[in-house]
């Protein structure tokens, strides 16, 4: 039984830490600003075989991990490593099969309003404006149009297209989409911001522009970010910690957290303390 | 039939000087491109009809004067009313009856599995074999002519929103439900919005077929409307009145298309439609 499925959590005297118990007796200190705990998830998929049969493919297996408040944690790995599985299962898109996901104390059963995700493709509306595809989210959530256009406007602003609000789609470059896309997700407020590689499809001057981008919204209200990526210099200058995982089946193979000092420049990347860890990182994926 | 949604109309999402009736006109380019086609295929017709190459064929002009005369008379009025009246309501419910079988046929696999060899079957058969059948059920009356009118278009209608629906973009479907999105705000918000000008496609193509079984229902069981003029200068060996009636229909069918099609440009105007 996976921990804390049938568990007893405590609040430790101070209010500063929990203790989860599980059935088999087991006890875990966890600190209480953990706002997600992912604990020993498996996941497999079943395809039919040439042979009449069924192969598992197992995707994720006993994946364990914690993310702090405010923390910005990168998951690296190979293409195939379950990476995106697993940021599908924390935004309660994908089930699991085994293990437990929680988010901010509440075990993920489906999608949540105190999670948003940014998909690897900017995937907006074609038929709404710039600020109806920002407002999507609350739209869906019930706000009303007044609040949510001023909401949505205020995201804009905050990634830098408050003067595009007009503008359709298909009328942005594949940048501006997915500023668009990470509007949309900042719109509803989440606790948690998924990001599912999404600058995996652009250019690398866009994609580097995006990064700094990112780091100044996120410092702007230092919401917990879990960011998906198969870039390790993109998680070395993204994250407060770096979770890397191997292939077949996708598991955790190494934790970096000894990260580069904030606020961090493009300078630092050909520091000697930045190709150390890129070495690391490297060394364990290989 | 596939349809395309790739270019946007910017001003369809901004009303950057657009009225709604300015943009179901569309580009006037295209619109003059049309005109320009028509008129050579007259000038065409006209001038075989001065040569005289064939003696049944009468020029444009004597063709569109009996049309004008067939209006100024009141002949035209009445048998065009009712072929109008039968129409409208056999259209009406194969929209209804296309897009909730294709729907339904869309987001559920056992109507699909159970249903689609009729489509198929449906899709294959020419429909005029089935008009004796739907007079034996309806006897003689409008409503044999209705169910001629749905038989011809619903099938198309069903197979184009089927299409339309379960092609709908899923990874829209996705982030959606990401956002919180419960199944029927997904639908409504995301699938039926995504599948609109494919939908619409589907409508077009029901149109033209219903223009047709308006008329082969017409002339095969009641000779009522429109056939029923036809038939009469057809005995007569009258090739202009015949003409006339011909000019009427595909009048008729190329503007309640091109209506359907200036509703499509207002509704899903974010895309431009191939077809």
């Amino acid at each position: 039984m996976p921990i804390g499925e049938v568990g007893v959590r405590r609040r430790g005297g101070n209010g500063t830490a929990l203790a989860v118990q599980s059935d088999d007796g087991r006890k875990t200190s966890v600190a209480d600003d953990t706002m997600v705990r992912v604990d020993r998830v498996s996941k497999s998929f079943f395809r039919p075989n040439k042979n009449g049969g069924v192969t598992e493919i197992c995707v994720l297996s006993d994946v364990s991990f914690d993310v702090r408040r405010s923390e910005f944690v990168s998951i690296v790995g190979p293409s195939g490593c379950g990476k995106t599985s697993l940021l599908r299962a924390v935004a309660g898109l994908l089930p699991i099969d085994s293990g437990i996901v929680e988010v901010a104390g509440r075990r993920v059963t489906g999608p949540g309003p105190e999670r948003a995700v940014v998909f690897q493709e900017p995937t907006l509306l074609p038929w709404a404006t710039t600020l109806d595809n920002a407002a999507f989210g609350l739209k869906l959530r019930g706000v009303s149009k007044s609040e949510r256009r001023r909401r949505a406007q205020a995201a804009l602003e905050l990634v830098g297209l408050g003067d595009r609000a007009d503008a359709v789609p298909q009328e942005l470059s594949g940048g501006m989409r997915q500023r668009v896309g990470i509007a949309r997700a900042l719109t509803v407020d989440p606790d948690v911001l998924l990001m599912d590689e999404p600058f995996g499809s652009l250019d690398e001057i866009t994609r580097r522009k995006l990064q700094e981008e990112l780091v100044r919204i996120w410092e702007h209200d230092k919401k917990t970010v879990i960011f998906i990526t198969h870039s390790v210099d993109e998680a070395l200058f993204l994250s407060d910690r770096i979770i890397v995982m191997g292939t077949r089946p996708g598991r955790v193979i190494d934790t970096i957290t000894e990260m580069l000092p904030r606020p961090r420049t493009r300078d630092q990347e050909s520091s000697e303390a930045f190709i150390a860890l890129r070495t690391k990182i490297w060394s364990a994926l290989s | 039939m596939s349809v395309t949604t790739t270019r946007v109309s910017r001003a369809w999402h901004a009303g950057k000087g657009t009225t709604p009736v300015g943009r179901a006109f569309g580009s006037k380019t295209a619109l003059l491109y049309e005109c320009a086609g028509l008129v050579v295929g007259v000038v065409i017709w006209e001038i075989l009809g001065l040569l005289k190459l064939y003696d049944w064929l009468p020029t444009a002009h004597a063709v569109f004067a009996r049309v004008g005369k067939l209006f100024a008379d009141g002949k035209l009025k009445t048998p065009l009313l009712d072929s109008l009246h039968n129409l409208a309501i056999g259209y009406a419910v194969s929209v209804v009856v296309g897009v909730t079988i294709g729907t339904l046929m869309a987001v559920s696999k056992w109507i699909d599995y159970t249903l689609r060899v009729y489509v198929s079957a449906l899709m294959a058969t020419p429909s005029i074999l089935m008009v004796p059948i739907l007079y034996v059920i309806f006897g003689l009356s409008s409503l044999t002519l209705i169910a001629v009118i749905v038989l011809y278009a619903s099938v198309f209608i069903v197979a184009n929103t089927r299409i339309a629906v379960s092609h709908a973009d899923l990874d829209l479907t996705e982030m959606a439900q990401a956002f919180g999105a419960g199944q029927v705000k997904r639908f409504f918000q995301v699938t039926l919005r995504s599948a609109g000008p494919e939908i619409f496609a589907g409508l077009r193509l029901g149109m033209g077929r219903a223009v047709k079984g308006m008329f082969n229902g017409e002339l095969l069981i009641a000779v009522t409307g429109l056939a029923a003029l036809d038939s009469n200068f057809n005995g007569a060996f009258d090739t202009t009145g015949v003409l006339a009636i011909a000019v009427v229909v595909i009048a008729l069918a190329v503007v309640l298309t091109a209506l359907l099609e200036a509703l499509n440009r207002v509704a899903n105007g974010w895309a431009v439609s191939k077809s």
